[in-house]
């Protein structure tokens, strides 16, 4: 149970940050924050780098090293279709992530 | 030829991709059901679905007075059983004459049962297709999906090397353009799954390196490769004596072995040379808490129980075991499984969407379509919904055919190529009938969804465990295979009747433009 949890939670943390990742690209930022001003590629990339290792952390913490390490790997391929698909179909549904970094 | 590197490239992925994304698609699709292949015993043979015990298992009890009966009384060379695990709550004996006949039986963990005979390949049969594509002559198969991984590897790169907007198009899908979307899940899939499509098709080629390049072992080995074998796993070996002699306690030797592991459980258990002298016990570590296959095996005299020999293996073969369990993933962490199989059909995305887009394009080139066209669309058709089409049929006739049929399990097989061939000859009649030369993708999605709920159906029907009174009994198992198998027909189900929608709009378009 608890290492289901983990798991759920170092995929979330994937999904947070290759979302930033996403809007630090102005074509993105654009689509899904409309006319709010685009803060800079350097605070959205610092954030989305910050989740990422954070997920990196938890994953070798519950999995070890090695398995951790693969879990992480893996759990991109979900976490990234997951945000094109949101971006594609479901943009507003970011917005959340994009006014964590909005001026 | 070519104006630049980057053409040069762009030729070889797009010939490498042309010529072998068949055999990589089937790879990665029965690889990816492979990853399951324990459920899908559990699934296509009944008599296996057992409540999991905790209680502990005397071997002494459950196996050893029942080993002369499972084996016909006959002379062993060897015998063994896999120990129950989280995926499977049972042991499974196997046996080897002298003569080299084999036999293999399931038992029950408690009690004295011996299950009935299978009548089913099982998941086995989707885990052997995915490296062997069933041809055993000269190992033609396997060499085969070898080439198609080592040039894989090639496209893989060159795929990098062509993609001048790697992460300006990361996260980029433009699922209202017709080709471009094709290309953009391509290249998502690509790109998202790359160490893992890296990782797996190096690792499969690695696992199976003697076959692919025998020369060194043959150089040094000659006639003996068995011996590379042997000292690359430090194994350890003794013939028989030929006098006979008794063996010893097995649950003793199992817990000698737990208590040399430390926190490790054994997986696996062979008795070599029975009623010999000689005789002597291999156990091996499960693999299940770990990414690397190193079973770290324990050697036991049969008669006195005593340890002999513990293989540590080599540096150069511990980073092999390490390497093939990335592949053959013998670990248990069920999420890390998820992500394994989610990973595999990334890659049959990438494989499909690569394939259609060629098509697409080669489409629009040639608006009249060529020959070559409706060839390679019969191909794509075949392998895109046929192979899962064969796959569903082969599930629905496991639980159609009758539980007493002659060589049943062979009938199953029989079930699975005559669908895939009945698939690819409806498409050809299709595509044949058509005049823009367009696969029955719409026909084939339709009947993968009928087809998957006819398995749950047919499921529930012949065993009463659908997959709410399965999941009430533990089997969680069956209930995960229905559930997906669900969502496959309800995904199938969607896309069909778009496709089967955007057709009809695109005919009464088409009639309107000529009328």
């Amino acid at each position: 149970m608890v290492e289901g949890l983990s798991s759920l939670m170092v995929m979330i943390l994937q999904v947070a940050g290759l979302s930033m990742l996403a809007l630090s690209q102005i074509v993105h930022w654009r689509k899904v924050m409309a006319d709010e001003a685009f803060p800079g590629t350097r605070a959205l990339r610092w954030g989305a780098l910050s989740a990422l290792v954070l997920a990196w952390v938890l994953s070798q913490a519950v999995l070890g090293f090695a398995m951790g390490t693969v879990f992480w790997f893996l759990g991109l391929v979900p976490c990234g279709m997951v945000v094109t698909l949101l971006l594609c179909w479901r943009s507003a549904w970011l917005r959340g992530v994009g006014r964590l970094f909005g001026t | 030829m070519f104006d630049s590197a980057r053409q040069s490239m762009l030729w070889l992925h797009r010939f490498i991709g042309v010529g072998f994304s068949g055999l990589l698609l089937i790879a990665f699709f029965m690889g990816s059901l492979a990853v399951y292949d324990r459920e899908l015993d559990s699934w296509m043979l009944p008599q296996t679905r057992l409540a999991p015990v905790d209680a502990p298992i005397s071997l002494d009890r459950r196996v050893l007075p029942h080993v002369a009966s499972l084996s016909e009384g006959k002379p062993l060379m060897q015998w063994y059983v896999e120990l129950p695990d989280a995926r499977r709550p049972l042991l499974r004996f196997q046996a080897w004459t002298l003569e080299g006949k084999g036999y293999s039986r399931f038992l029950a963990p408690t009690g004295d049962q011996v299950l009935p005979d299978a009548g089913s390949r099982g998941g086995d049969f989707f885990y052997r297709l995915h490296y062997t594509l069933n041809i055993a002559t000269w190992s033609a198969g396997t060499r085969l999906l070898g080439l198609a991984a080592m040039v894989g590897l090639i496209a893989l790169i060159a795929g990098v090397c062509i993609h001048a907007r790697l992460f300006q198009d990361m996260f980029t899908l433009r699922a209202d353009k017709s080709p471009r979307r094709l290309l953009d899940l391509h290249n998502l899939t690509g790109v998202f799954a790359l160490p893992f499509h890296f990782i797996i098709m190096l690792t499969g080629l690695l696992i199976l390196f003697p076959l692919y390049l025998p020369a060194g072992v043959h150089a040094v080995y000659q006639e003996q490769a068995d011996q590379f074998g042997a000292e690359a796993s430090a194994a350890y070996r003794r013939e028989a004596s030929g006098t006979p002699g008794p063996l010893a306690s097995l649950d003793q030797m199992m817990a000698q072995a737990r208590l040399h592991w430390g926190n490790g459980e054994p997986t696996f258990l062979r008795v070599w040379h029975p009623g010999d002298a000689n005789a002597y016990v291999e156990i091996s570590r499960s693999a299940g808490d770990r990414l690397s296959k190193d079973e770290q095996t324990l050697y036991f005299d049969g008669a006195s129980a005593s340890l002999l020999h513990e293989s540590r293996l080599p540096a150069a073969a511990g980073t092999f075991k390490f390497l093939a369990g990335l592949h053959v993933t013998h670990f248990q962490q069920p999420w890390l499984r998820a992500l394994y199989f989610l990973a595999g059909l990334s890659g049959c995305v990438m494989l499909g969407s690569g394939l259609l887009y060629w098509l697409e394009k080669r489409r629009l080139q040639n608006a009249n379509g060529r020959f070559g066209i409706a060839s390679m669309t019969l191909f794509t058709s075949a392998l895109i919904t046929g192979m899962p089409l064969a796959t569903l049929a082969m599930l629905v006739a496991n639980r159609w055919l009758p539980v007493g049929l002659n060589a049943r399990a062979d009938w199953e097989v029989q079930v699975f190529y005559g669908a895939w061939l009945l698939a690819t000859a409806h498409a050809a009649h299709a595509i044949w009938r058509s005049p823009q030369r367009r696969a029955p993708w719409s026909v084939h999605c339709l009947a993968i969804s009928v087809l998957a709920v006819l398995a749950v159906v047919s499921n529930a029907w012949s065993t009463g465990d659908h997959p709410w009174q399965a999941i009430k009994h533990g089997l969680t198992a069956v209930a995960g295979v229905d559930l997906v198998l669900l969502g496959v027909a309800l995904l199938a189900a969607r896309v069909g009747w778009r496709l089967h929608s955007r057709s009809g709009a695109v005919v009464a378009l088409g009639e309107v433009k000529n009328g």
